[in-house]
């Protein structure tokens, strides 16, 4: 390995860096069919980041696609019982967002899928902070929790259409329009002021967790996060750890803690992942599900330096 | 001068032309002024190192694309702009300056036949296709780019979708505005991974704008 790291580009060697990183922490290989049933997409559009995926037909007339994300694959094959760890390394196909255009984007990833709790919790998020180690320069954690945003978003309303409305304003750090809306549709004023502060809290976790407190959030999803936060913290890894819910997910799939983790000098998010029971429900698992997924395609905009 | 955007500033992409003027005197008023910019130079990129900003000049339409793609970390752009690219960046601030409206204006007197497909011209095609699309209207989008007010006096289209300031424009032209679909003004626009970086600079900066904002008003 030491003779040919010269040779590879960063994105080949961040990959057999987190292979090896994943391996060592019991995670085996998993791979998979180029290709998946358009099926399995088209039953669960809003978990992909686009609705749009490339399909073509095979020789039986059945209609296929090629992969845009890989979690889902993953959620299909687990059959149950044990605890499934698995690391994975492949391209999925998603259009850009801008232009609309097919990219190919190498992806690496771990999952952990069956009778999961907060150790295995632990474990993952540890393994997303090693995993934007590997990658080099100077990278940040961020999460969130999607059952408490999910939680204050229903103490202030019933009807699911502004939920998701008062999301996206939280998504975009909106205040000013979170305000207006909040004041129009009339949502009473503890409400108004507990999801003001989830869409300014943000940066240190003690300091955030803290601000919430004393806004007098409390509660399951409260306890988890600072208990996930304080753990990370306890085995070193919290310089660069930050609590922001604006990353929230899409409540159909996630429930639980989720995360994103950037680069410096990179304007995209390089990694992405959470706690998925709901994803796992919908295909007929009742066991939990935790994972995420490291995008490469952008580490070749790192400079030199910073990758060495 | 280095013209590469240092990573320790706050880079920010301010609209050329009259709102970014504007803009920029709130952010002097804010206390992060840059002596240079206003010499009236054919300079782009303008840095004062003790304040740690550094501000270029950009197209109007084009500042939310610097900021999403992570050169500059904040940026000032219209909410029309916003709504019509939706890019992938936080908006921190109304700055209150800019002040318009998007309306829907047509030939007086006007009568929709839901009969038939509603033709409209208008420089925001995606605002335009999300407005009827809630309202259940099947509508034939022309995308224009300039002198919008001219399709309905042509027969081009039978409706425009266009940013309205005063009215006068319209007026003279005899169109009158149906319905307004939002108002507009100048926001702070911040970046996503810029904001994760940089955050107590952008907060603080973000906040001395809050009262430059609050004292104009």
């Amino acid at each position: 390995m030491q003779m040919f790291e010269g040779l590879l580009g960063p994105e080949e060697r961040a990959v057999y860096r987190l292979r090896r990183l994943y391996a060592e922490h019991g995670y085996s290989r998993y791979r998979m069919n180029k290709f998946e049933h358009y099926d399995l997409y088209a039953r669960n559009k809003d978990f992909l980041v686009s609705d749009s995926v490339l399909t073509f037909t095979d020789a039986g007339g059945r209609l296929l696609a090629l992969r845009p994300d890989v979690t889902l694959s993953i959620v299909k094959a687990y059959r149950g019982g044990e605890v499934m760890r698995v690391q994975y390394n492949e391209n999925v196909y998603r259009p850009d967002p801008a232009t609309g255009e097919y990219k190919e984007i190498m992806q690496s990833g771990v999952e952990c899928l069956g009778p999961i709790g907060p150790a295995e919790q632990g474990e993952v998020l540890a393994l997303a902070v090693l995993s934007l180690q590997q990658l080099g320069g100077q990278g940040v954690l961020t999460l969130s929790h999607q059952g408490l945003v999910q939680g204050l978003l229903k103490a202030a309303s019933e009807d699911g259409d502004v939920r998701r409305q008062l999301l996206a304003l939280i998504g975009q750090k909106n205040l000013g329009g979170l305000t207006d809306l909040c004041g129009k549709l009339g949502i009473q004023a503890q409400a108004v002021a507990r999801l003001r502060l989830l869409t300014t809290a943000s940066g240190d976790p003690r300091a955030v967790l803290c601000s919430l407190r004393e806004a007098g959030v409390d509660g399951a999803a409260l306890s988890e996060l600072q208990a996930l936060c304080e753990g990370l913290e306890n085995q070193g890894y919290d310089a660069n750890l930050r609590i922001d819910f604006s990353i929230g997910g899409d409540a159909t799939y996630y429930d639980g803690v989720v995360f994103k983790g950037w680069l410096q000098g990179l304007p995209g998010i390089v990694l992405s992942g959470g706690r998925y029971d709901p994803l796992m429900r919908r295909m007929g698992k009742p066991q939990g599900a935790i994972g995420f997924a490291v995008y490469l395609d952008q580490l070749d905009r790192l400079s030199e330096e910073v990758q060495a | 001068m280095s013209m590469q955007p240092n990573q320790k500033t706050l880079n920010i992409a301010l609209p050329k032309g009259r709102l970014g003027e504007k803009a920029y005197g709130l952010f002097e008023r804010a206390g992060y002024g840059c002596p240079d910019i206003l010499s009236g130079s054919r300079k782009l990129l303008f840095e004062n190192q003790e304040k740690g900003v550094c501000y270029f000049w950009v197209k109007p339409s084009d500042a939310a694309i610097y900021v999403a793609r992570g050169v500059a970390d904040l940026g000032v752009c219209g909410k029309d702009i916003l709504m019509e690219e939706a890019p992938d960046v936080y908006e921190l601030l109304d700055l209150g300056i800019g002040r318009c409206r998007m309306d829907v204006a047509a030939r007086k007197p006007f009568v929709d036949d839901p009969s038939r497909t509603l033709r409209v011209a208008t420089k925001f095609p995606r605002v335009a296709r999300q407005h009827y699309e809630a309202a259940g209207r099947d509508i034939d989008v022309i995308k224009l780019s300039g002198s919008i007010e001219l399709a309905p006096l042509l027969n081009l289209s039978d409706v425009i979708v266009d940013i309205v300031e005063t009215g006068t424009t319209l007026r003279e032209n005899g169109l009158d505005s149906v319905e307004t679909l939002f108002d507009i003004s100048a926001r702070l626009i911040a970046g996503k991974a810029a904001f994760q970086f940089k955050q107590p600079a952008i907060v603080k900066l973000a906040e001395a704008l809050t009262a430059a904002t609050t004292e104009r008003a």
